[in-house]
């Protein structure tokens, strides 16, 4: 199987495709920090430095963070303010700029269903599925080595997204500060981007053997690709209408009190919800601007042994499915 | 002395879809190939020739029968597969690789070939000059001598080739030809698939005729065609001998042709009959000839009989 894995690897990273998600992921990335890149830009051009943040931050009182941009009085005597926390320098400057970067990979899970789609249905439709099979490789290896391989691709994308991270880190943390240290380096942050990368790889497993289960079902690329998109959003809309419920009180006069709803529990079970979560646990300010997340449903544990088994699950159905084809030469 | 089995196929039956509505696209096929036999089945389009390959190959799983390697009943035939070449249909590579990737990944999964063989393989199929360039820039010949390649890299005992000249230009065919008469010269055993007769008949020292699912004759080809005769006949009446003679117990078949002549199919001895039988209902015979069974008229005959000569 590893010779299986290794063949696998040598032409899926000859593919121009790998890298153009990333790059797009990577460029996605870097749009959504532009605008914390410009708020940073503003409180330097009214002399703020880093070390005023630091200062600011030793005298511990939050209003000193506060930067007045701008302020405009009208006619009618109201006021609009534009101030900028100084806080907004952390986005920017490493080893807090990786918890931001995370936050942003929001596209990371789309990208790489249509990624593991590729890679499964890609060999149905050149026929390459069956010119293997015919040499005498049994379909349990096939199949499995399929699987270890969409994992350490997996990996590797997520590898790929954390190096940028790091590298564009660096750049706006020297931008910022004058130049980079390497005190981040430590091993409370290691362990924090193991730990994230490794939980990163989990979500996107779940979502690419479900994809893979919709390629390896239909024989196809586009399938495998729709069918994982069309899940993954009409999860959210689901778990996030399920949710929204329970985020607004209503006044019950009977007991002459408003009373909130408790949210439903099938949401903890859904991959959308552990997705989120974990990602919220990773990127903490993720989960206090996410619209629908609500802590008390779930915790880590339970969110990683959720999607496992979903991925457990994916898999077994595809290789029931895959065992039992028969494998025409009409989809190539 | 008794001949060596390369590959054995015992009740071999396909059927698709369910039990209320089911296709049989094979039926009960049994198949004997011998060690250094080059072995044609033919069959016309949707004859069920891909369909038996693709049980062969284990890409299609039977409905009942079994299939035999090398006289290895035990061993699993994905096993045994790695001591076969094969030539699919339709060429299937990645399309992003060049053809020398292509053979690096089927020898890196294989296991079964080292660079020196995949040299050999790309040299043997002249794709030497294009080794390098993608398989997306390639033509379907050139695929399918990649193909080719691919099937011989390992030096496999066995070799099934189905429709293999697809694509191929008349110069591609008559190297292919050539390189199947190589083949057995080196000893090696070639499973042939094919609806090109004359083609079949040039290499081929056996052949297995199959029609919706079932073999019709099987056999060497001196012995098969060695049966029958074509008789061509040049009348006054065509139509009306044809009608004559398609109620004929022994005639196995009559045509007539664009030019007026009929041929029926018969053992040469009883051409006099045929002669006196039509006199005697009036229509007058130019000219009698008897030629040499092809193996096209052999398929059409055996076609249209659609009964099975063993």
């Amino acid at each position: 199987m590893i010779r299986l894995v290794l063949a696998d690897l040598f032409q899926f990273l000859r593919r121009w495709m790998p890298y153009v998600l990333l790059l797009s992921l990577c460029l996605s990335v870097l749009i959504s920090i532009e605008f914390d890149c410009y708020q940073v830009k503003q409180l330097i051009d009214h002399g703020i430095t880093y070390d005023d943040y630091i200062a600011a931050l030793e005298t511990g009182d939050s209003e000193a963070l506060r930067v007045v941009l701008s302020s405009i009085t009208y006619e009618d005597g109201s006021s609009s303010t534009w101030a900028v926390y100084m806080t907004t320098f952390d986005k920017i400057v490493l080893p807090d700029y990786m918890d931001t970067m995370f936050s942003y990979m929001d596209y990371i899970a789309l990208f790489f269903i249509i990624l593991a789609a590729s890679f499964i249905g890609s060999e149905y439709q050149w026929g390459t599925l069956r010119q293997v099979l015919a040499r005498g490789i049994g379909r349990n290896a096939y199949f499995g080595s399929k699987y270890i391989t969409l994992a350490i691709l997996a990996w590797l994308f997520v590898c790929g997204a954390t190096l940028f991270a790091i590298i564009t880190g660096m750049i706006t943390t020297w931008m910022v500060t004058g130049g980079v240290t390497w005190n981040f380096i430590s091993s409370d942050t290691a362990k924090y981007l193991l730990s994230s990368m490794a939980l990163i790889t989990l979500i996107l497993m779940a979502y690419a053997t479900l994809t893979a289960l919709f390629s390896t079902f239909l024989k196809s690329t586009v399938a495998g690709m729709i069918g994982g998109v069309m899940y993954l959003q009409m999860e959210d809309y689901l778990v996030g209408l399920a949710i929204s419920g329970s985020r607004f009180s209503t006044y019950n006069p009977l007991l002459d009190q408003w009373v909130t709803p408790a949210p439903p529990e099938w949401p903890a079970y859904s991959i959308g919800y552990n997705a989120q979560y974990l990602m919220a646990h990773i990127s903490p300010g993720l989960g206090e601007s996410s619209t629908y997340f609500n802590h008390n449903l779930t915790n880590v544990t339970q969110s990683v042994l959720v999607l496992a088994v979903y991925c457990a699950v994916f898999i077994a159905i595809s290789f029931f499915i895959f065992r039992k084809q028969n494998l025409t030469s009409d989809q190539n | 002395m008794t001949e060596e089995n390369i590959l054995v196929t015992r009740g071999l039956t396909k059927r698709f879809g369910n039990k209320k509505k089911s296709i049989t696209a094979v039926d009960n096929l049994d198949l004997e190939v011998h060690r250094g036999e080059v072995f044609g089945f033919l069959g016309p389009n949707g004859s069920g020739k891909t369909t038996t390959i693709g049980m062969l190959l284990g890409l299609i799983w039977p409905t009942s029968g079994c299939i035999e390697f090398f006289g290895d009943g035990k061993s699993k035939p994905a096993k045994l597969l790695r001591r076969v070449g094969v030539v699919m249909d339709t060429p299937s590579f990645f399309p992003y690789l060049s053809g020398l990737n292509n053979l690096r990944y089927f020898a890196i999964i294989t296991n079964c070939a080292n660079r020196g063989d995949i040299d050999k393989a790309i040299e043997m199929a002249g794709l030497s000059e294009r080794a390098k360039d993608k398989v997306r820039t390639y033509s379907m010949g050139m695929k399918q001598r990649l193909s080719v390649a691919l099937a011989l890299m390992h030096d496999p005992e066995l070799v099934i080739l189905d429709e293999p000249t697809n694509g191929l230009d008349p110069a591609g065919i008559i190297e292919f030809r050539e390189m199947i008469r190589g083949l057995q010269r080196n000893g090696k055993t070639v499973f042939l698939s094919s609806h090109l007769l004359s083609e079949v008949e040039k290499v081929c020292s056996h052949v297995a005729l199959i029609n919706r699912g079932r073999i019709l004759a099987r056999g060497s080809v001196e012995d098969l065609l060695g049966k029958t005769k074509a008789i061509w006949l040049k009348v006054s009446d065509a139509d009306g001998a044809v009608c004559l003679l398609e109620g004929i117990e022994w005639i196995k078949s009559v045509k007539k042709k664009e030019t007026g002549l009929i041929v029926a199919e018969a053992e040469e001895e009883r051409a006099f009959e045929i002669n006196e039988l039509l006199i005697s209902n009036g229509i007058h015979v130019n000219e009698t000839k008897i030629s040499e069974g092809s193996l096209e008229d052999f398929f059409l005959a055996t076609i249209d009989a659609g009964e099975n000569v063993k």
